[in-house]
C-alpha cells in the first residue's frame, strides 16, 4: 500500500523513507505487542484467582450490570468501526467524512467513560469496593470475595487508563489532519491511533466476556 | 584508514550539548558505556561493603543493623542489575556496533534512542534517591507482603523501574525494526553477523517480557495504596502470585543479558582463531531457542513457594530443554578454535575465561534445576554462586571482552594490552576465590542475606572477602587501563590501530576507526556468501 503513495524509489533517499515507513507501522506493531503483554499479565493474575476461587467469582459476577455491560460493548464495536471509516475516507482524502467519524469515534469514548463511571458510582454506594474497602455484607465468604472486585476495578482500570490514552491518540489524529499537510505523516499516525483503539477495543471484548459473560 | 585527520564522530561537533542532544547512535553507545561503567563500580562497592560485614560476622542483635546490611544487598542488586548488566551489552555496545554491523548509517528511530537514554538516566536518579533514602530493605527480588509492609518506598522505586523499563523497551524496539528493515543490499537474514542475530533475540526477549514487570510494580503499588488484597495473606491475596509474576520477567532477562554476551564471544572467537564460526546456524537458532524458551521456565525460582508438584515438574523439563542450545553453544566455540590459527590477545584470553566461567554456571544451574537438590540449595550460597557465575562471570567478563575488542573500533586507540592481559587474570583469579568459596558455603547450608553466620562458615566467607577484594582491584584497574587508553600518545602505528585483530567483516573493514559521523562513505553492498567466506580472502 505504501509502495503505492511512494513511486519512485530510485535514490538512496526514497528507499530509506519507504523502509522508514515501513519500520514506523513495525514499530508501532511492537509497541503494540508490549501493551498486549501488560494486560497478558493482568489476565494471568485473573485466571489464577478464578482457578482457586471458581464457585466465589461465579457467584460475584452476578453483581455487575450486564446491561450496562453490553451497552459498552456496543460503543466500542461502533467507535472501532467509525474509526476504521475516518481511516479509509482519509485514504480517499475525504476530509470532511473524516472528521465526522473521527467525531463519532471521540463521541462513543466518552459516552463510554460516561457508563463506566455510572457503573463505579453505583459501586462505590453498594460497597462493592476492592480489598480492605470491601463493605458489602451481604456476599458469602466476606473476606475473599472483595478479590473479585479487586480484578473488576483492576481490569476495568486499566483499560480506563489505555482508553483516555487511546482517545488522545484519536483527538491528536484530528488535530495533525486539520492543521498539518503532509499526508504520509497524518495517514500514519491515523493508522496509528487506529490500531491502538482497536487493541483497546480487543481488550475490553476480553474483559467483557470474563467479568459479564463469565466464560 | 585511521590516521585521525579526518572527521570522526567524535570530533566532528563538540561541547557538552552535542553529547547531550546528540542522535548519532554512536555517541549514545558511548553515553550508556560510561554511565553503565560507572554504576556498575558503585555496585561492586556495594559488594565489597557486604563482603567486609561478612568477614566480621557480627552478632548485632540491633534491629537497625539488620535492615542496613538488607538495604546494602538490595541495592547492589538493584544497581547491577538494572544499571549495569541489563543496558549493559545491549545499550552500550549493541548501540554502537548493531548499524556498523547490518551497513547503515544509523539505527531507524534515532530520536527513540535518545529518549531511551533519558529515560535510563531519570530512572538511574530516581532509583539512586531510593536507595539512599527510600530504606528499601526487600532484597532486589521485592517479595510481595514484605515489600507492601515495610517501610519501603515502593512508589519512587517502581516509578525508577518503569523508567528502566521503558528505556530498554525503547532499545529493542528500535534495534528489532533496524534489524528487519534497514540491512545493507544483499545481507540476507543468514548474513546477519552474529552479534547482531544475538541482540536481536535479546531485544524479543525484552519486548515482551519488560511489560509484564511493569505491571506487576504497578500491581505492588495498588496493592500497598488501595489495599487491594492480590498479594497480601491477611486480605485473601496469594504471595506466589507476586513470585509468578515477578520471575516471569526476572527469568527471562537473565538471556536478555547473556544471549549478547554469547554473541560477543562467538564474534572474538572467530575472529582469533581466523576462522567464520563453525556451525553458524547452530548459533543463530540456538540463540532464538534460547529465546523462546527462556519465556517459559520461570518457575525454576520456585521450586519450594509452594506450587504444585505437576507444576515443578514441568519446569524441571523445560529449564533441562533449554541447556541443550546453551551446550551447543559451548560445542560450536570448541570447534571454531579447532584447526584455527590461534593469537592469544586480550579479548581472547577473556572469552577463554568466559567459556570456563559459563560452563561451570550453567551445569551448577543444571544441578539447582533437579528439584531434590533444590530443596538443599534454595536460597542458601549455592544459589548465589550460580548467578554470579553466570552474571557476573560470564556477562560481565563477555562485556569487558567485547570492550576490548572494540575499543579501537571505537575510539581509534589501543589500550596497554599487556597490563590488561595482567588485570583480567587477576580478576579471574579473585572471581574464582570468591565465588567458588560460595559453592562450598552453600553445599554446608549458608543461607543467603544472612549477615551473621555459623562459628563454620567463618572460614570460606573469609577466603570469600579476600578474593572479593582481589576481584574488585582486578575489575577496577582494567577499567583505568581503558580510560588511560585516552591519554596515550600511541607509538603504535595508525595503519594497524585501525584494525588491530585483523577482523574481516564489515564492521571493522568498511568504517574507519574511529568512524565517520554517517559511518560509510557509500553504503556497504555485500555479495552473495560474502561473511561465511570472509576469512578465506
Amino acid at each position: 500500500m505504501l509502495e503505492n503513495i511512494f513511486n519512485r524509489f530510485d535514490s538512496e533517499t526514497n528507499e530509506i523513507d519507504l523502509k522508514e515507513n515501513k519500520g514506523i507501522i513495525l514499530g508501532i506493531y511492537l509497541f503494540l505487542i508490549s501493551e498486549l503483554m501488560l494486560f497478558f499479565a493482568l489476565f494471568f493474575c485473573y485466571f489464577f484467582y478464578y482457578y482457586f476461587n471458581y464457585n466465589l467469582f461465579k457467584i460475584a459476577h452476578n453483581f455487575l450490570d450486564i446491561k450496562i455491560g453490553l451497552f459498552n460493548t456496543l460503543l466500542m464495536l461502533f467507535s472501532s468501526f467509525t474509526i476504521f471509516l475516518s481511516y479509509e475516507f482519509y485514504l480517499s482524502n475525504d476530509k470532511k467524512k473524516t472528521f465526522i467519524f473521527l467525531f463519532f469515534t471521540i463521541l462513543f469514548g466518552i459516552f463510554f467513560l460516561y457508563f463506566k463511571f455510572y457503573e463505579y458510582s453505583h459501586k462505590i454506594e453498594v460497597g462493592l469496593l476492592p480489598g480492605y474497602h470491601y463493605k458489602n455484607g451481604l456476599l458469602p465468604e466476606p473476606d475473599r470475595i472483595h478479590v473479585f472486585f479487586s480484578f473488576y476495578f483492576l481490569l476495568t482500570g486499566a483499560h480506563i487508563f489505555h482508553l483516555i490514552i487511546g482517545l488522545f491518540f484519536v483527538f491528536l489524529s484530528f488535530f495533525f489532519i486539520y492543521f498539518r499537510t503532509n499526508f504520509l505523516n497524518n495517514l500514519i499516525f491515523l493508522r496509528f491511533s487506529n490500531l491502538y483503539w482497536h487493541m483497546v477495543d480487543i481488550i475490553w471484548l476480553i474483559i467483557f466476556f470474563l467479568l459479564y459473560i463469565f466464560i | 584508514m585511521s590516521n585521525n585527520n579526518y572527521e570522526n564522530y567524535l570530533s566532528v561537533k563538540k561541547g557538552f550539548f552535542s553529547w547531550f542532544y546528540t542522535l548519532d547512535h554512536k555517541r549514545i553507545g558511548i553515553l550508556y558505556l560510561f554511565t553503565v561503567l560507572i554504576f556498575f563500580l558503585i555496585g561492586g562497592l556495594f559488594a565489597i561493603l557486604i563482603r567486609i560485614i561478612l568477614w566480621n560476622n557480627f552478632c548485632s542483635d540491633s534491629l537497625i543493623f539488620a535492615k542496613y546490611y538488607n538495604r546494602l544487598f538490595t541495592a547492589h542488586g538493584l544497581v547491577m542489575l538494572f544499571v549495569a548488566l541489563i543496558p549493559g551489552i545491549p545499550s552500550s555496545l549493541g548501540n554502537f556496533i548493531l548499524p556498523l554491523q547490518i551497513g547503515t548509517r544509523d539505527l531507524i528511530f534515532p530520536k527513540l534512542n535518545l529518549y531511551s537514554y533519558y529515560c535510563f538516566l531519570i530512572g538511574i536518579l530516581i532509583s539512586v534517591y531510593c536507595i539512599f533514602f527510600g530504606s528499601i530493605d526487600t532484597g532486589w527480588t521485592l517479595y510481595a507482603p514484605y515489600s507492601i509492609t515495610s517501610g519501603a518506598n515502593i512508589y519512587l522505586l517502581s516509578l525508577a523501574v518503569l523508567f528502566f523499563g521503558t528505556s530498554s523497551l525503547m532499545t529493542s524496539i528500535n534495534f528489532i525494526t533496524s534489524i528487519i528493515y534497514l540491512r545493507a543490499e544483499g545481507q540476507g537474514w543468514l548474513n546477519i553477523p552474529i552479534f547482531t542475530w544475538s541482540l536481536f533475540a535479546s531485544s524479543v526477549i525484552q519486548l515482551v517480557a519488560t511489560p509484564v514487570l511493569g505491571i506487576t510494580i504497578l500491581l505492588l503499588v495498588f496493592e500497598k495504596f488501595f489495599s487491594l488484597g492480590i498479594f497480601d495473606p491477611n486480605l485473601g491475596g496469594d504471595p506466589i502470585l507476586f513470585q509468578h509474576l515477578f520471575w516471569f520477567y526476572s527469568h527471562p532477562v537473565v538471556y536478555v543479558m547473556i544471549v549478547p554476551a554469547m554473541g560477543l564471544i562467538s564474534e572474538i572467537i572467530s575472529v582469533f582463531s581466523r576462522k567464520t564460526a563453525f556451525g553458524y546456524t547452530n548459533l543463530v537458532f540456538s540463540s532464538l531457542v534460547i529465546a523462546f524458551f527462556g519465556l517459559l521456565i520461570w518457575g525454576h525460582h520456585m521450586f519450594v513457594a509452594g506450587q504444585s508438584e505437576f507444576s515443578n515438574f514441568i519446569f524441571t523439563v523445560l529449564t533441562t530443554l533449554v541447556a541443550v542450545p546453551t551446550s551447543v553453544k559451548i560445542f560450536t566455540w570448541l570447534s571454531t578454535l579447532y584447526r584455527g590459527s590461534i593469537k592469544f590477545d586480550t579479548p581472547f584470553i577473556m572469552s577463554f575465561f568466559f567459556i570456563f566461567l559459563f560452563t561451570i554456571g550453567g551445569l551448577t544451574g543444571l544441578m539447582l534445576n533437579n528439584i531434590s537438590l533444590n530443596v538443599w540449595f534454595h536460597d542458601t550460597y549455592y544459589v548465589v554462586a550460580h548467578f554470579h557465575f553466570i552474571l557476573a562471570g560470564s556477562v560481565l567478563y563477555a562485556f569487558f571482552a567485547g570492550l576490548h575488542f572494540f575499543w579501537p573500533k571505537m575510539f581509534g586507540r589501543l589500550y596497554n594490552v599487556k597490563f590488561a592481559n595482567i588485570f583480567s587474570f587477576m580478576s579471574f583469579l579473585g572471581f574464582i576465590i570468591t565465588f567458588f568459596s560460595q559453592f562450598i558455603l552453600g553445599f554446608q547450608g549458608m543461607p543467603r542475606r544472612y549477615f551473621h553466620y555459623l562459628y563454620q562458615y567463618k572460614f570460606m566467607n573469609r577466603v570469600s572477602t579476600l578474593g572479593a577484594i582481589l576481584t574488585g582491584l582486578g575489575f577496577f584497574l582494567l577499567i583505568l587501563n581503558l580510560v588511560l587508553s585516552f591519554f596515550n600518545n600511541s607509538k603504535n602505528s595508525a595503519l594497524n590501530l585501525a584494525n588491530p585483530w585483523n577482523a574481516k567483516t564489515i564492521d571493522w573493514t568498511e568504517t574507519y576507526s574511529p568512524p565517520l559521523e554517517h559511518n560509510f562513505i557509500n553504503l556497504p553492498i555485500l555479495k552473495k556468501d560474502e561473511y561465511e567466506n570472509c576469512f578465506k580472502k
